[in-house]
């Protein structure tokens, strides 16, 4: 019985969101409102991550949006639409990032190697959040390809070819992001020191 | 291996926390999506419909139906025209000599002057019949050099009936007269009926009222008929034009640079496709319109000076195939736009070559502009003429929907941010012209031409509208 009702419930989400995917694409404007609703918090952690400022995360937030909803006659219902609706966004940010000239001209990947995370620097949170901050206290260049990599799952190559940059230089600088977020993490004791490697997840998810 | 599993569970680690965290977007996010995907076409649709509205409203007032019960009709006071039926429209400021004689019988030539201002008799006075007196001063010479005003006299314009098509007025001049004063006009004397209140109602003499009497108007208008000079020419005129168009695109553009960069970002890479862009896609014509509405002021018998404002939808369709979504990449310029250094990244699940099905796109333009130009007459008479003219049209796009071609070619996708705001066309037209009764028609060819291309000079392929159409214009004079 108790797995009947959760397959009625797990259908009635999937329905839920077939009913959403239909009216987006009828250009329903309270269908618009609950796949915005749905998925708006989860976008917008998102381009936080990858952006300058909370501002900037909504304006991405915003135009990814507006680029899902007119091009979601483009998803073949192939793979999650989640993954599709954070493809776009992830996307959005890098080109938002790159028609602002922010990344380039603010990543010297190869120099940023040298700098300091000073201790009061790190925001005083708790769990995710503090998680985030710290990968947000990464040089822009840096936390790009982190984000890219170890988050949002592409290759090297992606990466390259989003960032129009060598794979072996996106490879290098991931080294040295995780290395910093290392060390910022260890600072900040939400792990602990990468020699005691098997013991640092515990703390951190240890909870 | 331990380095491995590290690696695998920092990751695993941030991952999970990323994922973990949420924020919630402020109001102003959901308003700007919102108003991105319905109020913006709301907008341009409304002030389509505005503008749709007001001119079909002035084409009504103005043109079809001018003696409507909505219209207030200016009356100014002189008549010159030898019309015995009076145009309001027509009735200008007048003077007029009148000859004083004295006891003395010396004679005086003295000058009678209606005001300029106007009166305005309203709609609801479309059925008010009666008189309206119109104060003037009288002066000689002498009195206008020293600015004295010796003497006053009126009009009395009277409507007998109810405004009609002709509409027709009486108009009486009264004038002061003393006991020793008569008056002449022309060398006929004028008679006044009460000396008595220093005030006299004129009646004509029994030659000017036979006139007056065969052209139903008083003797007033006659004189004004026969001596005054005929007004200045007009030259301000009024405009609706509307042209139904075919509209279509020159690509240029697109450079070997721009075009590696967009096939190495794409995945999977495919066949390399270079050539001239207006020779690698597959576009054609497709019916749009253009509606405008225009001031115009004659310059000289030959040169009108026009001004307006106008609207433009233009459309074209090009033939491309639906495929899986595919990552779609849109190499940009550089400031000196020669080498790629950016590019920017869509999924598209439409083709330029190779699909699953074929599917037509369709681009759109909706575009304000506020053309300036000039006509000039090559040929004809006041009716018939054959024209040409050529306009200046600064351009905003109030909203389009159009799909742009990646650098390599092999993709169309949507990207609003390289879709330029501003413009300029040109337009060129000849057409021949017929007028009648104060109305212009006139037909022929137009074109117009985009100058910049219609997007932000970021994208490296060059697209240049180009419009043909056959323009219908009324035209109608004004003053």
């Amino acid at each position: 019985m108790k797995n009947c009702l959760n397959y009625k419930a797990t259908n009635a989400v999937l329905m839920t969101e077939e009913a959403i995917l239909s009216g987006c694409l009828h250009n329903d404007q309270v269908a618009q409102r609950e796949l915005y609703a749905r998925y708006s918090p989860k976008m917008l952690s998102v381009c936080y991550r990858f952006a300058h400022n909370r501002e900037d995360a909504e304006d991405m937030l915003q135009e990814g949006f507006i680029k899902v909803f007119s091009q979601i006659h483009t998803f073949l219902n192939k793979g999650a639409f989640e993954g599709w609706v954070r493809r776009i966004m992830v996307h959005t940010c890098i080109n938002h990032l790159k028609k602002n000239k922010k990344f380039n001209e603010s990543v010297d990947l190869i120099h940023a190697t040298g700098i300091q995370v000073r201790e009061e620097s790190i925001p005083s949170i708790v769990q995710a959040k503090q998680v985030v901050e710290c990968i947000r206290i990464l040089p822009l260049g840096y936390r790009t390809v982190l984000n890219l990599y170890a988050i949002e799952g592409y290759s090297h190559k992606e990466i390259g070819d989003m960032l129009e940059i060598e794979e072996s230089t996106s490879r290098s600088q991931y080294t040295r992001a995780k290395q910093m977020l290392e060390d910022i993490l260890v600072k900040k004791n939400i792990i602990q020191k990468a020699r005691k490697k098997a013991e640092w997840f515990g703390l951190a998810s240890g909870t | 291996m331990d380095q491995n599993f590290y690696d695998t569970e920092f990751e695993e680690l941030i991952k999970e926390k990323a994922d973990q965290y949420k924020m919630y977007p402020s109001e102003k996010v959901w308003k700007g999506v919102h108003n991105s995907l319905h109020s913006r076409k709301k907008w341009y649709w409304s002030g389509f419909v505005v503008l749709l509205s007001g001119i079909s409203y002035f084409a009504i007032t103005e043109l079809v139906a001018p003696v409507s019960s909505t219209r207030t009709t200016k009356l100014q006071v002189v008549p010159p025209t030898e019309k015995t039926v009076i145009d309001p429209d027509q009735l200008v400021p007048f003077t007029a000599d009148i000859n004083d004689i004295n006891n003395s019988g010396a004679e005086i030539v003295r000058s009678i002057q209606a005001p300029t201002s106007e009166i305005n008799i309203g709609a609801e006075d479309n059925s008010l019949t009666g008189s309206f007196e119109i104060p003037f001063p009288i002066a000689d010479i002498e009195d206008l050099v020293s600015g004295n005003q010796q003497e006053t006299g009126s009009l009395v314009i009277t409507r007998p009936k109810p405004f009609s098509n002709p509409e027709r007025f009486d108009i009486e001049l009264r004038l002061p007269v003393a006991a020793d004063q008569s008056w002449k006009m022309n060398g006929m004397p004028i008679n006044s009926n009460n000396k008595a209140s220093g005030r006299s109602i004129l009646q004509p003499t029994a030659a000017v009222e036979e006139k007056t009497e065969l052209h139903r108007i008083n003797w007033l208008q006659e004189q004004a008929a026969f001596t005054m000079p005929s007004g200045k020419p007009k030259r301000i005129s009024w405009q609706l034009a509307f042209s139904p168009t075919i509209n279509y695109r020159k690509l240029t553009g697109g450079s070997k640079n721009a075009h590696i960069k967009s096939m190495i970002a794409n995945v999977p890479m495919a066949l390399s496709i270079e050539g001239n862009a207006d020779n690698l896609v597959r576009h054609k014509p497709a019916l749009g319109f253009e509606l405008g509405t225009h001031g115009l002021y004659a310059l000289s018998k030959d040169l009108t000076l026009r001004g307006g404002i106008q609207f433009n939808y233009s459309r074209y369709d090009i033939a491309a195939y639906s495929a899986p979504s595919e990552q779609a990449t849109i190499a940009l310029n550089n400031t000196f736009r020669t080498i790629a250094n950016s590019t920017i990244t869509n999924y598209s699940s439409i083709r330029n070559f190779g699909g699953t099905a074929m599917e037509d796109l369709h681009n759109q333009y909706f575009q304000l502009s506020l053309p300036i130009g000039l006509e000039l007459r090559l040929l004809g008479n006041d009716h018939l003429q054959l024209n040409i003219a050529g306009s200046f049209q600064p351009t905003y796009l109030l909203n389009a929907n159009t799909y742009l071609i990646t650098t390599d070619y092999k993709n169309y996708t949507k990207e609003p941010s390289l879709v330029r705001k501003w413009n300029v066309n040109t337009g060129a037209e000849a057409y021949i012209s017929y007028t009648k009764a104060g109305v212009k028609w006139q037909v022929g060819p137009q074109f117009r031409y985009q100058l910049f291309s219609s997007y932000a000079k970021e994208y490296p392929i060059k697209e240049y509208l180009m419009e043909y159409g056959i323009k219908i214009g009324i035209t109608k004079t004004i003053r």
